[in-house]
């Protein structure tokens, strides 16, 4: 088992290598020069020449790739060309909404998801089993952004119950913060909750073939006994899975998410810096979330050690 | 056929296959009586071809008799108009009119799912079968897949746009690159399953090549897989395409998109809903219904699901 989490926790290491060098080849693929492209249009050669030697972008690129690892290790991520501000404080200042929306969010997800996959595959082909379907199949289908676009419209420009955009911090007003996050959190779950019911709903079914569920059954052993004794006990380790690709969902679809109602968090700083083709912010931002992404999926690996004796063989 | 000595028996070669006229026939019926057994499927396709259709009918001349008006066209007189029978989805800030735009960013979805759909396709089955028979290329091409694959799909996809820069090329290249890890990981999966296959040792024993091998004896056998995850590819590059242009980083303003219209409506929703409104429905019900595809012909070509209850 030791041996087990010291390999998965070792193979991480290559992974963050690539992420590195391809977050670093990032200014470097841009066609032109990236200094060019930041400058915008209307700048001046100095403007220019002042942002290559910002980024470092004079230097033999050998030099800059091992200057870029240097800073990156010591925490430093670098200073936007926009705001002029650091990307450690400009994160600072935007996490707080990101957290609140994405824990949330996924909370929501999976409580609303499992037990839904898990009563869609119980009652397959059943008119419950239909329902919850089509419920998963729009969620996945219609757009996160043209949902909130929805939700906005009838909930706050029409009914009024909720502010049409901005976020109150749970510090200033606790029902302002519940106010402005409950329609983004919900868009959040929608989305979230169908890949879990697909996923939850799909693995459940697959146990509910297995042999010894028919043993269970062959024995006089009640609904839900089988249910819940053998099908769940067995289905929980591929329905671990589905939290990291909810991590997934979570961080793609908070950036569109923050975007229809502009909550200044992670996600909008996103999408903003690459409008901008801020490249420090972008760079940094790839580095971090994937970091995350990369990191959430090593506990979900590991979290199978706990759940599944097979794998510590 | 083993032939005897005496060589009297009749060689009839049962292994022999029909003439190519009566496969395709089988295989034309056979497909048509699955789709008419899988409403799902039915209905999937159904809006496809339709989309496909209103596509074409804009390429051609015969554009403005589905599409009313110049998709790009200034009427500022017309500015926000709500939607009436002159103006069907209403018109936007600049006097456009929406529908119009609409019916015309139907082919950019369209563009970009196949698009995405067929470049993943060719990569992913090429390097997946390549990696799948090949130790030494298997180790390389995976750590890399593996990299590109601890991205989540829209920040790198984001992250590529900014490097690259938005244009209607770029976009499908990047929603591409994001994809094709995924699908070289399923057609590699399947490499791997089937060469321990018997029927892939007699094709050895009796002399095939390796390259024979792969292309007449793995290669077709991929194909219900690859046509599964293509069909999903399709329905989330149009995702992705349309939720780059929210972002304002997709698809360029002067192609319209049903991405860059939503945009170009969202900061419009107390004076003009339908802006962003109507574009959403058609794509809404385009993903929708590749969604179906995908879901359906996993139902129709994976045997394992077959005969279930």
């Amino acid at each position: 088992m030791t041996a087990y989490i010291i390999k998965r926790v070792l193979a991480v290491i290559p992974i963050l290598i690539f992420v590195g060098v391809l977050t670093f080849s990032l200014v470097h693929i841009a066609p032109g020069d990236a200094a060019n492209i930041m400058a915008g249009d209307y700048a001046g050669p100095d403007d220019v020449k002042l942002i290559r030697k910002e980024l470092g972008l004079d230097k033999p690129i050998a030099t800059q790739f091992v200057e870029w690892v240097g800073r990156t290790l010591r925490g430093d991520l670098g200073r936007s060309i926009y705001s002029g501000k650091s990307v450690a404080e400009l994160v600072r200042t935007r996490v707080g909404p990101t957290i609140s929306l994405t824990v949330l969010g996924g909370l929501f997800a999976v409580l609303i998801g499992i037990p839904l996959g898990v009563f869609a595959a119980w009652k397959a082909g059943s008119r419950w089993d239909r329902v919850i379907q089509i419920f998963a199949a729009l969620g996945i289908s219609i757009p996160g952004f043209w949902l909130g676009f929805i939700m906005i419209l009838a909930f706050a420009v029409y009914l009024r119950w909720f502010p049409v955009i901005g976020y109150v911090s749970p510090a200033e007003s606790f029902t302002g913060w519940i106010r402005s996050i409950t329609l983004p959190v919900s868009l959040l779950a929608i989305s979230g909750s169908s890949i879990i019911i697909r996923m939850t709903r799909a693995s459940i079914l697959e146990v509910l073939r297995e042999d010894y569920i028919r043993t269970a059954r062959a024995k006089g052993l009640a609904n839900r006994a089988v249910l819940f004794r053998h099908a769940l006990r067995a289905g929980a380790i591929p329905i671990i899975t589905v939290i990291g690709a909810l991590a997934g969902g979570l961080i793609t679809g908070v950036v569109v998410t923050e975007t229809v109602f502009t909550i200044p968090g992670l996600g909008r700083l996103v999408a903003e810096t690459v409008k901008n083709r801020d490249f420090p912010v972008v760079q940094s931002m790839l580095m971090l979330l994937a970091s995350l992404y990369v990191f959430i999926n090593l506990m979900v690996d590991l979290a199978y050690v706990f759940f599944d004796p097979r794998v510590r063989l | 056929m083993i032939s005897g000595t005496e060589g009297t028996i009749a060689a009839v070669d049962i292994y022999e296959d029909p003439p190519l006229g009566v496969r395709l026939r089988k295989l034309v019926a056979t497909g048509w009586s699955t789709m008419l057994s899988n409403p799902n499927l039915l209905f999937g396709l159904t809006i496809i071809a339709f989309m496909v259709v209103i596509s074409i009918l804009t390429i051609l001349p015969t554009a403005t008799l589905v599409a009313r008006y110049d998709p790009t066209e200034l009427a500022l007189i017309d500015r926000v108009n709500a939607p009436s029978a002159e103006h069907w989805f209403g018109t936007d800030t600049l006097g456009r009119d929406v529908y119009s735009r609409t019916v015309h960013g139907t082919k950019t979805s369209l563009y970009v799912g196949g698009g995405v759909a067929i470049i993943v396709t060719v990569i992913g089955v090429t390097l997946g079968v390549v990696v799948g028979y090949n130790r030494v290329a298997d180790n390389i091409v995976m750590r890399f897949m593996d990299g590109m694959m601890s991205f989540p799909t829209l920040i790198l996809a984001l992250a590529l746009v900014a490097a690259l820069g938005s244009s209607l090329t770029n976009v499908i290249m990047i929603i591409a690159i994001v994809d094709t890890p995924v699908m070289t990981r399923v057609v590699r999966a399947v490499v791997l399953s089937l060469r321990e296959r018997t029927y892939v040792d007699a094709a050895r024993a009796s002399g095939a090549s390796t390259k024979r091998i792969l292309f007449f004896h793995i290669m077709p056998n991929t194909l219900a897989p690859v046509i599964i995850q293509a069909s999903i590819f399709f329905g989330g590059a149009i995702l992705t395409e349309a939720a780059l242009g929210f972002l304002g980083v997709g698809t360029p303003e002067f192609i319209p998109s049903w991405g860059n219209i939503i945009s170009s409506g969202r900061a419009f929703i107390r004076t003009a809903f339908w802006i962003a409104f109507f574009p959403g429905i058609f794509l809404a019900l385009t993903v929708f219904a590749a969604n179906l595809v995908g879901d359906g012909l996993r139902d129709v070509l994976d045997p394992r699901l077959r005969g279930e209850e």
